[in-house]
């Protein structure tokens, strides 16, 4: 071989793969549009095939150029209609391609390859097949034995030594195709006497009888080669961007001529502008650059329709694959590392999801399976969705079989939602199939493939019903070179935490450090919301100094408190021993500040700022000096003399020039030890909750609690919070009568609970909260002080007592009485107009005759009075039950008015699953809505509502959600 | 060897200069990127005693090693005179913090000699020989091995 320019040589090898990469898409579109021939389709892969022959000619590749060109010929047969495209014939055609790929990747010793087993079908194909189609595929239903072998050599040798300078020309082409048939055909002739004989060629059936084995294993070997061999060298970036990258460099060396200049002359103001400017051209140039790395997931997507053809066709199924959503682009990186994962799941898909063409007919569904791949964005995020309408996964079945191979036990799985039980697919050790299948389920599959997500800080969900299907979202942030991080201090230095590990910003305040920090054994773990949740210290972790923040003096201090819960100075000389003594005058400096504040257990600085962060299954706080704001910032490499710390996931330049670690979250809760709370543990975290929820029998309501005076607590639905912002008292504008605020490029309407309600008026605070909500597709503010804290807490409510306009009801929350605000009332009292059309829409049930009927079901009388309260004044009239059975009851009484059900889930004696179960399976009562409301509507909820029929959930208390809901389903009825 | 085949201008090597410690070493001038007295370092705790910090250099993330602490000469203090030698590494550049920065000097390779038997130790294992000028000893740096990671 004589190769003398690489460049050539290389350019070559490109262009080919690309063509390769066609050809199989195009292959499988003219397998399944047989014998309705699309000529421009064969034609582009006629001319694919073309362009490697003549490249490999000019090249010296011999070898390739001999397969392609027999691959070639067929093709030209299939052009010309001389020969229908039989499944077979385009399994030939797809072997062959995928060994020019394999030869293409590696050209060096392409030369020495054998396609002796290539080029016999395809040249008995072109030679005879054409003619007798129909024989063709007779003799091969028949099976017959017959092992002559078809003398390759009879096949004309294809007039190779022609073409391979100057055949770019399609005019040689065609004649030489011309000559190519005509052989063809003489040969035909010649052995006319005894086709079969030809037809039925050891290498042809041996392909054909188990094609799959054949390409299931060249495929995975061609995902090794593209993947390092075509992926990684190269970037094939478009002009026009490559054009706007030109224009902002050149921008950009203006501008610092002009920055130069401006330096030069002292010009402040001037430099000011060009400082933007630069900042600006910065952006830009970040943003360009950034697009160059944004490939079509389309070039990973692209290999599916294969890898589904030839597993289908290995295990006997028929499956439809549908691929939407192409064009969505993401990082490079992205794409690279979603190639695995992705092919394992819908592999998955085609061997467990979609059942054999028998067993779907008994259920009922049409024998193909449709496997749907789907990309598209949502929320800054893209979405893949593999969604099959196959088997689905039966939770109790993976239940089942983790407490048989003992990765948990029964009483745990008892405890587990539907959605949980799915998700057990991701434990490691676990495998679906009833057999191990070497196609997928070797069980190591799934928790790689999470693992494998997680680690380009990515998510997957399993959607599942049995029966139905499954549908298997994956999210993917767009890319991973810029990620928003949240930025704290700690030690004086600054570090970056990724935000998809971050769960929640948590202050305890000094007054609270006691009672909320627990120690178990050595380890320190804080309360909340009812769980433990392990601390650990970042300064300890990493090592660095142990300091603490002073916002007094807006400077760290080191700090020598063994423990949270300790204090950090003692008063009493008394406390003094020697050895702290000692210490004291080793830290003159900061010991004199310490001195200086009288007990600063309770001071500011004493508060713990705990960042709760979660990866994969372990969640914990940890304990920083300082937060600050969030930030995207661009992750850089750590170089190789710090590998070894393993606590850092890179490194960040920040605005001001200095360098910020970016924390690597996973790897500092293996430091500190912590374990993962895995499966099992999750499991038995759960089964308490259960416990703990039948125990007290009792509704739980996350409410966020603040004030408005200071010695007045108020307490809202967490569920009904948009945001909160932070404010000073001086951004409040008081405009045309009303108090508003800037918000988000507008104004922001603002209220009090005194605005409305007889309560203490809103303290004279410097600093002010902004409680935001989105009532009457508005976003209104409630005016708050602090101390804010979200809990849960048993709905014990006293609805009578403190009840006024504005106020639902009060509520004993950490010894303080607690008054529930009604924000809908406020909204409607402060903001009527907000309301006027949906007035109109509550007034058309007067044209009935009579009100329709909405039975409640609710065993907690706070709730179902207020439900009550809303309905009947929008006019309906109310059945009320306090618990299911009752409910049922009164429904059997009045089965012929009533219009809707309206029902709370955990209620005594028949809940709001069965009670639905109940409605829906009674014929009398199958197409009466049913509306559930609950507290926490959690996924899993949802899911189980859906399943016995709920026809809509809404969070308890959101008035409008429901009201509308309500109104609704009324109108549908009629 | 290779070296004695070249002529003698190949031979003469431009050898930066600087103290680390007491000690003048020296290193091929075309091996370094850049010198700089950037002080602005962040601080990574976890890492190898040797490394003081990370610095950004341009937008790169620069690892700065004591040299003097690497090679067994003692901390350097970072003053008016320190400077960080920027040099390439194969994982990106790597900052050598010294404790000044003296002449460049034109040295003959062919005269260079090996490291004196008592210049043993740690710091032997770092330098590939001694030069000798007219008024002292310049001990040539093994870069490489500087940037070495030992287990």
């Amino acid at each position: 071989m004589h190769i003398e320019d690489d460049e050539i040589l290389q350019g070559f090898i490109e262009e080919s793969l690309e063509h390769l990469a066609d050809i199989e898409n195009d292959l499988l579109s003219i397998e399944e549009n047989a014998a309705d021939v699309d000529e421009d389709l064969v034609n582009k892969v006629f001319r694919a095939a073309h362009s490697i022959k003549g490249g490999a000619g000019f090249m010296g590749l011999t070898t390739i150029q001999e397969l392609s060109h027999a691959m070639e010929n067929v093709l030209g047969m299939i052009r010309s209609k001389t020969l229908v495209p039989t499944p077979e014939i385009v399994n030939v055609l797809l072997l062959a391609s995928d060994q020019l790929q394999r030869m293409i990747e590696d050209v060096q010793n392409s030369n020495d390859v054998d396609i002796e087993s290539h080029l016999v079908p395809l040249n008995a194909i072109a030679n005879h097949e054409f003619a007798q189609p129909a024989e063709r595929s007779e003799a091969r239903k028949t099976k017959t034995k017959i092992t002559t072998p078809a003398e390759p050599e009879a096949a004309p040798a294809p007039p190779l030594s022609v073409e391979p300078a100057e055949d770019k020309d399609e005019a040689i082409e065609e004649a030489e195709a011309a000559e190519q048939l005509e052989a063809a055909t003489a040969s035909e002739e010649e052995s006319a006497s005894d086709p079969e004989d030809q037809i039925e060629h050891p290498h042809l059936t041996a392909d054909i009888d188990d094609p799959a084995d054949l390409t299931a294993e060249t495929v995975s070997n061609r995902d090794n080669g593209s993947s390092k061999g075509k992926m990684e060298t190269s970037i094939r970036v478009h002009v026009s961007l490559l054009d706007q990258l030109m224009t902002l460099a050149g921008e950009l060396v203006l501008s610092r001529n002009q920055l130069l200049q401006t330096i030069g002359g002292e010009d402040f103001r001037n430099m000011e502008a060009v400082g933007q400017r630069i900042d600006l051209i910065t952006s830009e140039l970040q943003e360009a650059i950034m697009l160059t790395r944004m490939q079509p997931i389309g070039n990973v997507f692209n290999k599916f329709p294969r890898v589904v053809r030839d597993l289908s066709k290995k295990l006997g199924k028929k499956i439809d694959l549908t691929i939407i959503g192409k064009d969505v682009e993401l990082d490079k990186t992205i794409i690279e590392a979603i190639n695995d994962p992705l092919t394992h799941l819908v592999r998955n898909s085609v061997d467990h999801g979609i059942g054999l063409p028998d067993e779907r007919r008994k259920a009922g569904k049409s024998e193909t399976g449709v496997v749907q791949l789907k990309a598209f964005h949502e929320a800054g995020q893209v979405v893949i969705e593999i969604v099959d309408d196959g088997r689905g996964i039966d939770g109790d079945a993976l239940a089942a079989s983790a407490v048989n191979k003992g990765l948990l036990t029964l009483e745990q799985t008892q405890a587990m939602s539907e959605k949980e039980k799915v998700n057990l697919i991701f434990l490691p050790g676990f495998s679906t199939a009833k057999e191990v299948t070497d196609v997928s389920g070797r069980g190591v599959g799934m928790d790689v493939v999470k693992t494998n997500l997680d680690k380009l800080g990515g998510h997957v969900d399993i959607i599942s019903e049995v029966g139905q299907g499954t549908t298997i979202s994956v999210k993917l942030p767009l890319t991973l070179a810029i990620i928003p991080c949240q930025i704290i201090m700690t030690a004086d230095e600054r570090y970056a935490i990724p935000q998809v590990n971050l769960e929640e910003l948590l202050r305890i305040p000094a007054s609270q450090v006691k009672e909320r920090i627990e120690r178990v054994g050595t380890a320190e773990v804080v309360r909340l919301r009812g769980n433990l949740l392990p601390l650990i210290r970042l300064s300890d972790v990493i090592g660095a100094d142990r300091t603490y923040y002073d916002p007094k003096e807006d400077m760290f201090k080191s700090d020598r408190r063994q423990l949270i819960s300790d204090r950090r100075s003692q008063e009493s000389p008394l406390f003094m021993d020697k050895t702290q003594a000692q210490e004291d005058r080793a830290n003159a400096e900061s010991s004199r500040h310490d001195r200086s504040v009288k007990d600063r257990r309770t001071s500011a600085a004493s508060a713990l700022n705990i960042v709760v962060v979660s990866t994969g299954s372990i969640k914990y706080g940890l304990i920083v000096d300082k937060l600050q704001d969030s930030e995207e910032i661009v992750i850089k490499p750590l170089g190789r003399h710090l590998q070894q710390c393993k606590g850092y996931a890179g490194a960040t330049i920040m605005g001001d020039g200095r360098i910020a670690l970016i924390l690597d979250v996973a790897n500092l809760a293996r430091m500190a030890r912590l374990t993962s709370v895995d499966g099992s543990d999750r499991a038995t975290e759960l089964a308490i909750a259960a416990e703990e929820a039948v125990k007290s029998k009792k509704d739980r309501q996350a409410l966020l609690v603040f004030r408005s005076a200071e010695d007045e607590q108020f307490a809202v639905p967490l569920n009904q919070v948009d945001r909160i912002e932070k404010i000073k008292r001086s951004e409040v504008e008081i405009v045309g009568g009303k108090r508003v605020m800037q918000y988000r490029d507008g104004s922001l309407s603002l209220m009090c609970v005194d605005d409305v309600a007889m309560v203490k008026p809103l303290a004279d605070h410097e600093d002010l909260l902004v409680v935001v909500f989105h009532i009457a597709s508005r976003t209104v503010g409630l005016l708050a002080i602090g101390p804010i804290d979200a809990l849960e807490i048993s709905a014990d409510i006293d609805e009578s007592t403190l009840k006024q306009t504005g106020i639902m009801g009060s509520a004993i929350i950490n010894g303080h009485t607690t008054m529930l605000v009604n924000v809908f009332e406020l909204t409607q009292t402060l903001h009527p107009e907000w309301f006027e059309n949906r007035e109109v829409f509550e007034f058309n049930e007067k044209s009935g005759t009579q009100p329709p009927t909405i039975l409640i079901a609710e065993d907690s009388n706070f709730f179902r009075n207020q439900v009550k309260g809303y309905l009947s004044e929008a006019g309906y009239h109310i059945l009320e039950g306090e618990d299911g059975q009752v409910a049922w009851d009164l429904l059997e009484e009045h089965h012929q008015d009533v219009a809707l059900v309206v029902t709370d889930i955990e209620m005594p004696n028949l809940n709001g699953f069965q009670l639905t179960q109940r409605i829906k399976s009674d014929q009398r009562f199958s197409g009466l809505p049913v509306i559930a409301l609950t507290t926490l509507a959690g996924e899993e909820d949802i899911a189980k509502g859906k399943s016995v029929g709920i026809d809509e959930y809404h969070i308890k208390l959101d008035k409008e959600r429901l009201m509308a809901s309500v109104h609704d389903f009324v109108k549908r009825g009629r | 060897m290779a070296q004695k085949k070249t002529d003698s201008v190949k031979r003469m090597v431009e050898l930066a200069t600087f103290y680390v410690g007491d000690a003048l070493c020296g290193m091929d001038i075309l091996k370094i990127q850049e010198i700089n007295k950037l002080t602005q370092m962040t601080k990574v705790p976890q890492a190898p005693e040797y490394v003081i910090g990370i610095l950004n250099l341009r937008g790169q993330i620069v690892t700065i090693i004591d040299l003097g602490k690497k090679i067994g000469l003692g901390e350097t203090e970072i003053n008016q005179d320190s400077r960080n030698i920027i040099v390439n590494d194969s994982s990106g550049h790597v900052g050598l913090l010294v404790r000044q920065i003296s002449d460049v000097v034109s040295a003959d390779m062919e005269r260079r000699e090996s490291a004196p038997a008592n210049m043993h130790g740690i710091q032997g294992d770092f330098f590939t020989g001694v030069y000798k000028t007219e008024q002292t000893l310049i001990g040539i740096l093994d870069v490489d091995k500087v940037l070495s990671i030992e287990e």
